[in-house]
């Protein structure tokens, strides 16, 4: 089969597709991370059970709301380092 | 398989540890690659490995009460976190943050795939014309399409980034595209 020629922009497709095969590969999951991560799994579930179903559900609103705020003063940095440039 | 974002709603539902931990792993397994990816981009190679350990701790801690709808919103609000993380490690310093286009990052991915016998000739043929054409863009542009091509951020999330619209940012992309193409081909 003849080979596939590609355009510029399938090129950069393939390359990303090559790194993120090879990123994969090259960095894997650091071992401290998972310890990292299952610790903060196991604590967060103690603390979540202590939390009544008010308190929860206060506690997703919380996160919606920082969440968005967050995202809003991200992109004003991000406006203000562009008008810098 | 499983989507990220059934391994997210069935971890929000798993109430124990041991139901808890393979759900994170998954998740951990999903987004660590891109992510790392992205944090290299973002900061000095030295505090990468900190800089994760901080993104993955404020995941987990939040994970419960995000109310993500599709795999992509998940990562639009992972993004956000690590963000976050990244603007708080600059704090103090008298440094503009900006995408760090380090062409060792694709050298070294590449080099795994070449010692696996991954690649045909014509497509390293062509892999070496897309490094050209990274090489050949410049700032902004550079950064853009490293966002989009190395650390396969999505539209949307660069444009959420870039407080701008999702298809303004695929416009952006795609003149940033053209330039490196004419500027490569000169």
């Amino acid at each position: 089969m003849p080979e596939k020629k590609r355009n510029a922009e399938e090129k950069l497709e393939l390359l990303s597709q090559a790194v993120s095969k090879g990123w994969a590969k090259a960095h894997p999951v650091p071992e401290k991370l998972k310890g990292l991560v299952k610790e903060t799994v196991s604590k967060q579930l103690q603390d979540e059970k202590k939390l009544t179903e008010e308190q929860r559900q206060q506690r997703v609103h919380e996160e919606q709301r920082k969440s968005s705020a967050e995202q809003a003063q991200q992109s004003e940095q991000q406006r203000r380092q562009e008008r810098r440039r | 398989m499983e989507s990220l974002i059934e391994l997210v709603w069935k971890y929000q539902r798993a109430s124990t540890d041991e139901e808890r931990n393979p759900y994170a792993s998954e998740i951990v397994d999903r987004v660590y690659p891109r992510l790392s990816r992205f944090i290299r981009s973002r900061v000095k190679q030295a505090s990468t490995d900190d800089v994760l350990q901080e993104i993955f701790k404020a995941i987990f801690k939040r994970m419960s009460f995000v109310q993500a709808q599709t795999s992509e919103s998940f990562l639009s609000w992972v993004y956000t976190i690590a963000r976050g993380q990244v603007a708080e490690s600059f704090r103090g310093r008298k440094t503009t943050q900006s995408t760090i286009a380090d062409p060792k990052v694709l050298e070294e991915a590449l080099a795994h795939l070449r010692v696996e016998g991954g690649i045909s000739e014509s497509d390293l043929s062509d892999l070496h014309v897309a490094l050209d054409l990274l090489k050949a863009a410049d700032y902004p542009c550079l950064g853009w399409l490293w966002d989009s091509y190395v650390n396969e951020l999505s539209f949307v999330i660069m444009a959420e980034e870039a407080g701008i619209k999702e298809d303004a940012m695929r416009k952006r992309v795609k003149r940033c595209l053209e330039l490196a193409e004419k500027l490569a081909n000169k």
